[in-house]
């Protein structure tokens, strides 16, 4: 199975994983790491590797809340000698959708669900239903 | 150079950054002064492509950074370095009159004095040196927040 390591702002990631949970059951073979105030970024940076480097690239799909952000940044650096998998701009619905991908679809497989399915997790309902 | 804005902070272009100070100070250039980024193709690559839309961002070395600053240039720049040494280097090569220090995490031989800013001894006496000549020196860490100024000694 493909392992999902999630790096947040703050609890982000770890409340990720437990709203999961109400809806999908546990989710295995998952991970998150928290960037707490006061944290620094070398310490961040430190935390990432040793939760990638036990783990192949083809077995591993990283998330980070937000483009640009220190989580983001610090996965990033980390990627400059691996090639493993990297979302930005986790969201709730996109998350459900790829942990259950996980057991039967491909890594690469993954990834293009994600491009095609990600931007359809955001709706103005109130324009759906008016145009319905 | 009231176009200018110079922040230390060891994250460089992160969320706070991207989020509320680009907005703020309507910026839309920003320049990474690092040595060590500036020559480091990966990295230099990488930061370029994590400005939000609308900004541009230049990696470039010190040198570099303070040559760029003195050309007249009409963009509105937010210049970040990563520590309080590049600062003291830059400030040699360049004037300056208002530094924010936004970041510096907490390391060995480094005590906390505010929020996320932690200092070592020399450190603080770089930022009171650079006060004492009449430059600006400010702790903000995000646009909204109180300004602590930095006394000279």
């Amino acid at each position: 199975m493909i392992n999902i390591l999630l790096v947040t702002h703050g609890d982000l990631g770890k409340e990720l994983l437990k709203s999961s949970e109400l809806i999908i059951g546990e989710v295995e073979n998952a991970k998150s790491i928290s960037f707490n105030l006061g944290d620094s970024f070398e310490t961040l940076l430190k935390k990432v590797e040793e939760n990638t480097g036990n783990l192949s690239d083809d077995e591993l799909i990283v998330f980070t809340d937000m483009y640009g952000g220190s989580p983001y940044n610090a996965v990033n650096r980390v990627m400059k000698n691996r090639s493993f998998y990297h979302i930005t701009g986790i969201n709730f619905p996109l998350f459900l959708d790829i942990a259950i991908a996980r057991d039967t679809y491909s890594l690469k497989e993954i990834a293009e669900k994600i491009i095609k399915n990600g931007k359809k997790s955001i709706v103005f309902v109130n324009e759906k239903f008016l145009s319905d | 150079m009231k176009n200018i804005f110079v922040r230390v902070d060891d994250r460089l272009l992160h969320g706070q950054v991207v989020v509320s100070w680009i907005p703020y100070l309507k910026a839309n250039e920003v320049v990474i002064a690092d040595d060590e980024y500036a020559n480091d193709e990966f990295m230099r690559e990488l930061i370029r492509s994590s400005g939000p839309e609308g900004v541009t961002v230049h990696v470039k070395t010190i040198d570099e950074t303070a040559a760029y600053l003195s050309d007249d240039n009409k963009n509105r720049i937010l210049v970040l370095l990563k520590s309080i040494n590049g600062l003291k280097e830059l400030l040699k090569k360049v004037k300056i009159s208002n530094i924010n220090i936004g970041g510096v995490g907490a390391a060995d031989g480094r005590k906390r004095y505010y929020n996320s800013i932690h200092l070592s001894d020399n450190e603080l006496n770089i930022l009171k040196d650079i006060a004492n000549d009449n430059i600006n020196v400010e702790v903000r860490i995000l646009p909204k927040d109180k300004a602590i100024v930095i006394k000279g000694n």
